[in-house]
């Protein structure tokens, strides 16, 4: 955090005492007072009926049985000098007793200024939080402004929401004004800003499993207002958790999955590694062709139609090892947000959804990391203020072990020449410069290597890096503008001959400026506009000899060049409390260097939103998108040796088009989320190639191309418990996703020109994602796949040739493979939160594929040696893998 | 690459036994098809084999039945040459003398009455386009090397082409000699009940035959020039049982079209790749056959027209780290001549005597397939270029 600066309030979200029942006994000899074995609750609650105002915050901790024995008159003071003796501290301010676990509080208000004038105290019901730093009045009511600066009419509000014990910012709080109806969410840098008359308002902070705090706030003029907020661990008795489903009533926008770190991180994963694509496809209308296949379909739409951002760079290859960890180290990742549907119109390049994945900006208090020890990985990160309060640092790194395993493999089996490594690394450093301006870098770098055999080796990577520049300039507007550079690229070592060994290669390489405005004008209105542009530089191949005596010719492809620039605009209209809108509109133009060809395509983003209660509401939207790079592949997962095409002059852009609508209830006091989506799709031009297609190092890629129409559509049901002692999500989606070729080839049009399975379809999907805590030490996590089984080509009749048995195929994706059902379990030990002790060791154990279902990935024929063609799966994970996780924080 | 992966799962997690692929029938309607299937190519300087046959149930076990046609090649001037011979499934033509600059397509036109006289279309004609012969290179070297690391055995080719044509498609045909365990000195008479000295056909020493059924392809495309050093064409294991003896090989090879090789190379994706995790999808293979007067009848097959070259190898078991072949075979059964019943008990219990001890009248027996090479399927055939004298 910043320095405190002289007209805010640090104000923090309450634990509050939460009272245990415990029975005690009291005994009175001889004019003594003897508490006999009681616990701590009990304890304070004696000292509490002798001296009402004591507060003291139960941490569930403290296990330990006191007995105390003093006569009547002496026994506040033993207790309490036990009670320091044990570790507390024991303060004495404004007739109340404070009693804290190791550290006291300061009895002096760090006092929270307003602009001009000083808070008003209407109560002084104190409420701490564990650390004893920070506290805050409940029920008091925040000045802003002087009450006698004569302002009236709307005034703005701002200010940054951060997290208590990491001053980092919280990202997408719903602040709400209940009277008016007044809304407004955090941004990517905690950053809040409403538009409010001036006058008494209680404002409702609210956001994923953070407790809610509510601000009765007099507005005399324009001010700012930091929050504080604490993530709850589990619902404490009296603390209200509002489900992040309530902003869904606030908003138009539909099918946005936003999901925490914290979320991500019990999820089990297949060797414990908590992965941020693998949670992603837990999300109803996500859905992926396989395990271990790496990429994801969202509804219906192609694994390269998503556009994946890492603070704002684009990720090409998600994946390492195969597909079975995603590229991203959840040690530094903040959160998660999907858009599946209703996308902004900031974004785009596209046409099935975006994911964005935001790092964390680093603890601004003190130097904190963590250690993390897996079956397969191991993983550290280090984060910090390098100037306090002003700028911090956060670094993580990734390796893995899978190269040892493989050495230690017997000599003799044959995979002992395979190898498989991968390293991840990230740095971020974010520096404010005042309460206005911020500047954050970010540098993301990942590398995998593997081979099968000795003679051929393959690559790839990812590096990214970006710096971007916030500027909250004035009242109603702010900015943000980012740049930076991506980088993916592969490359295949094959030196199974001298004469023809090789090194094929490719690259993308991308620029990016992007500016976004955001203006608060009129309490209607909010409006952003920007634009992007993206000037790419794409090798498609090179193929080079690898050794003195190859006598590969040398080849380089022409590089592609192109800029893709969008001016965008979006108005979010919200004319009564109930009604919203975003009519949101996006230019983008594709200027192909190479061909001078110029593609331009208006997209549209409108959606509307109905409530008919505060937390009951109606949406529909309509999206269009268009997309001017493609991925060249003929594999149904994301492979490592995909290449990457712009459009040009012989290959136009694939365009898309989604409009859905959904109802969503929030019920049982706000705590579950209800919603029913459904949604249409579809989307032309895109690519599939001809039978035989030559792909790599191939100049004229648009003869292999046969143009491929999409459609989806679907419908999905959720609900959603956020927060408390049980919570997760249940998900149940009926879709479908059929292509069909657009051009009439004769004998060769793919399934004869009529429409055909596309190779996600998977009509029925049924997830569920559940944690339980036990304690606070203590949970259990839960989760739960079920879908139809993936289309396949499988062969309908064999014939012998050249000596052996050949199949033929018939219609593409007719057949399904087997349903496809997994259940995994983990539990989850959390540190014991001894104050004084210096790290904490979480550690996870778990199960997955718990049934040892053996779920096929794919069917294959082989043929044996008389010639019979007998049919095989794959099946990758098809025994319970378990697998412990350690972490140490420190 | 598909069961690699698998086992470094596996090895990852610690269960180092277990596997990824497991046997799988789906349920589905076995459907038969009876498309057409036509191989062979026009050989230019030899004979052309073409072979007639249709496509069968995934289920069905045994081989297809060769289907007998009126099959000839027309060359660009209307000049018809018809299949002469019908040996063993396939339609012998001459194409010897042949003119390798003329273009030529060939005709098949199934015989009705035979065999499914019922099934409709036995009257259709097919014919292939018209194709260009294509004049191969001379193989300039064959060789096999010896991987003691992964205990196989691999064979290269070598060859530079004068010509543009970058394409190339081996066959091969491969030849064994074996040996039965025991080289019987004597045999068994069952007529009179007597054993005799063995006659001048040995039964320890056996030819066995087989077309290498993988598809050899390759392409210079990539190359600074057309030639091929060393590329590896084919392999086989120390532990083959063609490797018993003496094992030759002989390699074919033809210039093929850009055309068949995709055709080629799609069939080698479909039959040999299919089901990896980078695998990609099965895609249909259209050849160069249509039928007459019905463009939407699939026919499958790929015929090219060409000159090819071969050339022939011998491995000995010589060459390479001598391997373990013991037969399993018992220990000798001793039964003395006088014992008549006994050994034809013997003998018609898949006996051979072995050999007979003349002072003792005792004689050994073993398993017949231990006895007689020829119980493992090889003949006494040897081939004219055999270069030992093991009849």
């Amino acid at each position: 955090m910043l320095k405190v600066r002289s007209n805010r309030f640090v104000v923090l979200s309450i634990l509050l005492f939460l009272g245990l029942f415990v029975s005690e006994s009291l005994h009175a000899q001889h004019a003594n007072v003897r508490l006999s074995h009681v616990s701590i609750d009990s304890l304070v609650n004696f000292v509490r009926s002798i001296h009402p105002k004591t507060y003291f915050i139960s941490d569930g901790l403290d296990q330990a049985n006191y007995t105390v024995e003093a006569p009547r008159e002496k026994i506040l003071e033993k207790i309490l000098s036990v009670l320091k003796e044990k570790g507390y501290a024991v303060t004495y301010f404004d007739e109340g007793i404070y009693i804290l676990r190791t550290v006291g509080f300061a009895t002096e208000l760090p006092m929270g200024y307003f602009s001009t004038g000083e808070a008003v105290q209407r109560d002084t019901s104190i409420y701490l939080d564990q650390s004893g730093y920070k506290f805050t009045f409940a029920n008091k009511v925040y000045e802003i402004g002087e009450s006698n600066s004569g302002v009236t009419g709307k005034v703005y509000l701002s200010g940054y929401v951060t997290d208590v014990a990491t001053g980092e910012p919280l990202v997408g709080i719903s602040i709400l004004e209940e009277s008016t109806g007044t809304y407004a969410q955090s941004d990517a840098s905690g950053f809040y800003r409403i538009l409010l008359p001036v006058g008494e308002h209680l404002l409702r902070f609210s956001g994923y499993s953070l407790e809610d705090l509510d601000l009765n706030v007099l507005l005399h003029d324009r001010g700012t207002l930091d929050v504080t907020m604490k993530v709850k661990v589990f619902a404490l008795k009296g603390a209200v958790i509002t489900s992040e489903g309530m902003a869904q009533h606030r908003t138009s926008r539909m099918g946005v999955e936003r999901v925490r770190v914290e979320n991500i991180k019990k999820v089990p994963a297949v060797f414990g590694e908590a992965d941020v694509i693998k949670v992603i496809m837990t999300l109803p209308g996500v859905k992926s062709v396989g395990e271990a296949s790496g990429g994801f379909n969202v509804r219906g739409g192609a694994n390269d139609q998503n556009l994946i951002l890492f603070n704002d760079g684009t990720i090409y290859n998600p994946n390492h090892l195969f597909g079975i960890f995603s590229a991203f180290n959840t040690d530094i990742v903040s959160d998660v947000e999907l858009f599946k549907s209703s996308i902004p119109a900031e974004y785009g390049g596209r046409i099935s959804s975006v994911l964005d994945i935001r790092g964390r900006e680093g603890n601004s208090k003190k130097v904190s990391g963590s250690l993390g020890l897996g079956v397969l990985t191991s993983r550290f990160h280090l984060e910090g203020p390098i100037k306090k309060e002003k700028t911090t640092f956060i670094l993580g790194g990734r390796t893995t072990y899978s190269d040892w395993i493989l050495k230690v493999l017997p000599k003799n089996s044959e995979y002992s020449n395979g190898t498989a490594s991968f390293n991840d690394l990230n740095a971020q450093i974010s520096h404010r410069f005042n309460q206005k301006n911020s500047l954050h870098f970010s540098g993301y770098f990942s590398r995998d290597k593997f081979s099968f055999t000795v003679d051929t080796t393959y690559r790839y990577h990812n590096a990214n890096f970006s710096l971007k520049w916030r500027n909250h300039f004035s009242d109603g507007h702010s900015l943000s503008l980012s740049t930076g550079y991506d980088s993916y690229g592969y490359k295949v070592e094959d030196t199974h001959n001298d004469w023809s060994s090789f090194s094929l290669s490719s690259n993308i390489r991308q620029g990016y400026l992007n500016l976004k405005f955001q203006s608060l004008v009129a309490a209607k209105h909010t409006f952003f506009y920007g634009f992007n542009s993206t000037m790419y530089n794409v090798e498609p191949g090179n193929r080079l000899p690898y050794g003195d005596s190859s006598a590969i010719e040398p080849r380089r492809l022409v590089t592609e060049r192109a800029l893709e620039t969008a001016l965008f605009f979006n108005d979010t209209y919200q004319p009564t409390d109930r009604l919203s809108f975003d009519f949101g509109l996006r230019l983008s133009g594709f200027l192909s260097l190479n061909s001078r060809k110029f593609y331009g395509t208006p997209e549209f983003r409108l959606s509307g939103k109905y409530s008919f209660l505060p937390n009951l509401s109606l949406k529909a939207g309509f999206n269009s998108m268009a997309q001017y790079i493609h991925k060249i592949s003929n594999t149904v997962a994301i492979s490592p040796t995909d290449t990457w095409k712009l459009a040009d002059a012989d290959i136009g852009p694939q365009k898309g088009w989604q409009a859905a609508a959904g109802l969503y209830w929030t019920v049982f006091d706000h705590r579950v989320d209800l919603s029913l989506e459904g949604y249409y799709k579809m989307m032309r031009d895109y690519p599939d190639y001809k039978s035989g297609a030559i792909l790599v190092m191939n100049e004229n890629l648009a003869d292999e191309l046969v143009s491929t129409m999409g459609k989806a559509y679907g419908v999905e049901f959720m609900i959603k418990k956020p927060g408390g002692k049980l919570n997760g999500w249940v998900s149940y989606t009926y879709s479908r996703s059929l292509l069909r070729e657009m051009e009439d080839r004769g004998l060769q049009t793919i399934n004869n020109g009529e429409w055909y399975n596309a190779p996600h379809d998977k009509p029925h999907d049924l997830k569920l994602v559940g944690n339980y805590k036990f304690t606070h030490r203590y949970s259990i996590s839960v989760n739960l796949d079920y879908s139809t089984g993936r289309p396949v080509t499988i062969p309908v009749a064999k014939y012998l040739y050249g000596g052996g048995y050949r199949l033929y195929y018939s219609e593409r994706n007719g057949y399904r493979i087997p349903d496809y059902f997994r259940l995994d379990l983990a539990i989850n030990i959390e540190p014991s939160h001894y104050l004084r002790q210096l790290s904490h060791l979480s550690v996870t154990f778990g199960v997955y594929n718990v049934t040892a279902r053996k779920n096929p990935y794919s069917v294959f024929y082989t043929r044996s040696g008389s010639g019979s063609v007998s049919g095989n799966m794959l099946s990758v994970f098809a025994v319970p893998i378990p697998y412990i996780n350690l972490n140490l924080k420190f | 690459m598909k069961e690699r992966l698998c086992i470094l799962i596996l090895a990852f997690a610690a269960f180092l036994t277990g596997s990824c692929i497991y046997p799988f029938t789906p349920e589905m309607e076995d459907l038969d098809l009876g498309l057409f299937v036509i191989e062979g190519d026009i050989r230019i300087g030899t004979e052309s084999y073409i072979f007639v046959r249709n496509t069968q149930r995934l289920t069905a076990t045994g081989s297809p039945v060769d289907i007998m046609a009126d099959v000839w090649v027309e060359n660009d001037k209307g000049e018809i040459t018809r299949a002469g011979n019908y040996r063993d499934g396939a339609h012998i033509i001459d194409t010897r003398n042949l003119d390798p600059r003329a273009s030529y397509r060939l005709h098949i036109k199934p015989y009705s009455g035979m065999g499914y006289s019922a099934s409709p279309g036995y009257n259709t004609e097919y014919v292939t386009d018209w194709l260009e012969v294509l004049v191969t290179p001379e193989i300039e070297e064959v060789s096999f090397r010896v991987d003691e690391l992964e205990e196989k055995i691999t064979f290269h080719v070598s060859t530079t082409n004068p010509d543009a044509n970058p394409y190339y498609k081996w066959n091969c045909n491969e030849v064994w000699e074996y040996t039965s365990q025991f080289y019987a000195s004597h045999v068994f008479n069952p007529n009179r009940n007597t054993v005799e000295e063995s006659p001048n056909e040995n039964r320890h020493y056996c030819w066995d035959r087989d077309v290498v059924p993988d598809i050899m392809i390759a392409s210079t495309d990539a190359l600074s020039e057309n030639r091929l050093v060393n590329h590896q064409i084919y392999q086989l294991p120390f532990a083959s049982d063609k490797l018993d003896y003496l094992y030759s090989i002989e390699v074919i090879q033809s210039s093929i079209s850009a055309e068949a090789y995709i055709y080629w190379e799609v069939m080698l994706r479909n039959t040999d790749q299919p089901g990896g995790l980078f695998s990609p999808q099965p895609s249909e293979l259209r050849g160069n056959i249509h039928c007459v007067g019905d463009s939407t009848k699939v026919v499958l097959g790929y015929i090219s027209a060409s000159k090819v070259t071969s050339r022939r190898i011998f491995v000995s078991v010589n060459d390479f780290p001598m391997q373990n072949r013991r037969e399993n075979c018992s220990a000798f059964i001793e039964i003395n001549l006088a014992e008549e019943s006994k050994m034809r008990r013997y003998y018609f219990g898949g006996y051979d005597v072995v050999f007979l001890d003349e002072m003792t009248n005792i004689t050994s027996w073993s398993e017949k397939r231990c006895v007689d090479c020829r119980v493992k399927g090889g003949t006494k055939d040897k081939p004219d270029y055999w270069p030992n004298n093991h009849n």
